[in-house]
């Protein structure tokens, strides 16, 4: 199978199938990536479909410093990131907790997962959904996030304790 | 590595996630097996992602496409951020909705609010109950059936004083109230701050109320609500539901008839099964939509405040006096054991730099004194 860096490199020279190969690829990771993030299903689309269009528009400058879904998250990264500043602005009331409401096999262990992973501290938030659902690793992380590779460690491993803590009722069982 | 020198817990967690070398891996991975401890904090870190694991996303919606080589064009947006093109549809698809669904839910009616009464089961209050299956009949074909069925949550974060009395108090008005507490945790311990966090069941009609309540109960942190309209995935599974009632019918009067060969009719009643399945889960999950409509989700937190008290030195002075010097013979112990372990890895080598430099060293010496001597 091709790789995505070569995919890539194929775009930069003009290759439509190339382009539409990367779509096929990532159109369900990019969504998943915003619709965790975004309460709003229409702003997730949208986010997903800048991502890729500015993936395509940086095509021809695009060098294979570091794995094209490393590049691809970072963009999207900071996609989501300026959003979040542009609806900050934009509220006229205190934003509720923006972590989208997970489907979960039942109701309330989807409340569950999101209270305890809004609970948070963002920056922790961020690494720990980074690992868990995009699958990165721990430099693919610290590169999207500009980070040093030991606070990502670190901070990765503080956020897990605190959800092993959200997650799993000491005083009281789930009734 | 051993189990009494433990590897560092993050190694641990990198070890599962497959960020460390093959020779690291394979120590930890030993370590673990044999360490109750380190079993233990992998056993929590595997536990928190099974937990998110669950975290399901839906498949990206069909707008969401290529044009050629081109990203599909942004959606442009009518009133109240709603797509115009929608808009028409949306309109010509309520009043084929309202048509249809005055027709079926007539039929659907009974059934509905039978399940309702079953959610409301166990709870106080039959005014209370009746006020919700009223509810959900109003979407019935006795009243409007334009009603959409929405599905409420909210989510309340508090500072309180006493998160055992602010218990006492959530718990008092839930059951004068009909509702009910899904799941519950207090963690932390005095002196140190406590928080509760709990997911709250009230009846849909009372959300607001109940939301008045809680908030008098502290400070409010910050607060959220959210509306789910399932109107459409009610109706859909309804339809979907009386199909299969349907097609299980036909089955048995198939079978009934039991005119064909075993093979056929072992393939009916195989297929029964199959239908009979379909038709459990679907009014399974008919039931949980029931149960969100009727029944607003709340997920609350209340967070004690941080009271700063002098204490006196708890406990034994002399256990602690014993401790401290426990712990500092330790530390010369692991001082001392320290500078041998370094004298012993860095000596042969300091041994063969100080031979390389000493001899060269002493024969420039030599020379030195010499020179001085035949100078005088």
């Amino acid at each position: 199978m091709t790789s995505d860096e070569d995919l890539m490199l194929a775009c930069r020279g003009g290759s439509a199938t190339a382009f539409e190969e990367l779509f096929r690829r990532y159109r369900q990771p990019m969504w998943g990536y915003f619709r965790r993030r975004v309460a709003d299903p229409a702003v997730a689309e949208d986010l997903a479909q800048e991502t890729f269009l500015a993936v395509l528009k940086g095509a021809s400058r695009y060098q294979p410093l570091a794995r094209f879904r490393t590049y691809m998250y970072g963009i999207a990264h900071n996609l989501l990131a300026a959003n979040r500043r542009q609806r900050h602005r934009d509220a006229t009331e205190p934003l509720a907790n923006d972590v989208a409401a997970p489907h979960a096999p039942s109701e309330d262990d989807a409340l569950w997962i999101r209270q305890a992973v809004g609970r948070l501290d963002p920056d922790d938030r961020e690494i720990v959904m980074l690992r868990e659902f995009e699958q990165l690793s721990y430099q693919e992380i610290a590169t999207v996030l500009d980070l040093p590779l030991n606070t990502v460690r670190s901070r990765l491993f503080r956020a897990r304790l605190d959800l092993a803590r959200l997650l799993a009722p000491e005083s009281e069982g789930r009734r | 590595m051993t189990t009494d020198t433990h590897p560092n817990r993050e190694d641990v967690m990198a070890w599962l996630d497959d960020e460390l070398d093959a020779t690291e891996s394979a120590a930890v991975r030993a370590h673990v097996d044999a360490c109750p401890a380190c079993r233990a904090l992998a056993g929590d870190l595997r536990a928190v992602s099974a937990h998110l694991a669950a975290w399901q996303i839906a498949q990206a919606p069909e707008s969401l496409k290529l044009v050629g080589a081109r990203v599909a064009p942004r959606r442009h947006r009518g009133f109240w951020g709603i797509p115009t093109r929608w808009q028409l549809a949306g309109l010509a698809a309520l009043l084929l909705v309202g048509v249809v669904a005055s027709l079926y839910v007539t039929g659907g009616s009974n059934r509905r609010i039978e399940q309702a009464a079953a959610v409301q089961q166990g709870q106080s209050g039959r005014g209370l109950a009746a006020r919700n299956l009223g509810y959900i009949g109003a979407t019935s074909g006795g009243a409007d059936p334009s009603q959409p069925l929405v599905a409420r949550t909210a989510s309340l974060r508090l500072i309180v004083v006493d998160v055992d009395k602010t218990r006492a108090s959530v718990e008092q008005y839930l059951s004068a109230h009909g509702g009910s507490i899904s799941q519950l945790s207090v963690s932390g311990e005095r002196p140190d701050p406590r928080s509760l966090t709990a997911i709250l069941k009230v009846p849909s009609a009372d959300l607001a109320a109940a939301l008045a309540a809680l908030r008098a109960l502290g400070r409010v942190q910050d607060e959220s609500q959210a509306s789910e309209d399932v109107t459409s995935q009610s109706i859909d599974l309804d339809a979907r539901l009386a199909n299969a009632r349907r097609t299980e019918q036909r089955l048995a009067a198939i079978l009934l008839d039991r005119t064909g060969k075993v093979a056929d009719v072992l393939e009916v009643e195989r297929e029964i099964a199959r239908v009979r399945g379909d038709i459990e889960r679907m009014e399974a999950e008919r039931k949980q939509l029931t149960g969100r409509v009727v029944m607003a989700s709340i997920a609350f937190n209340a967070g004690e405040e941080r009271r700063a008290e002098v204490t006196v030195a708890r406990g034994s002075a002399a256990s602690d006096l014993r401790n401290a010097a426990s712990d500092g013979v330790q530390s010369v112990i692991a001082l001392g054991f320290g500078a041998v372990l370094g004298l012993l890895r860095l000596g042969p080598t300091l041994a063969v730099l100080a031979l390389a430099i000493a001899w060269p060293a002493r024969v420039w010496w030599r020379r030195r004194r010499t020179a001085r001597a035949t100078a005088r």
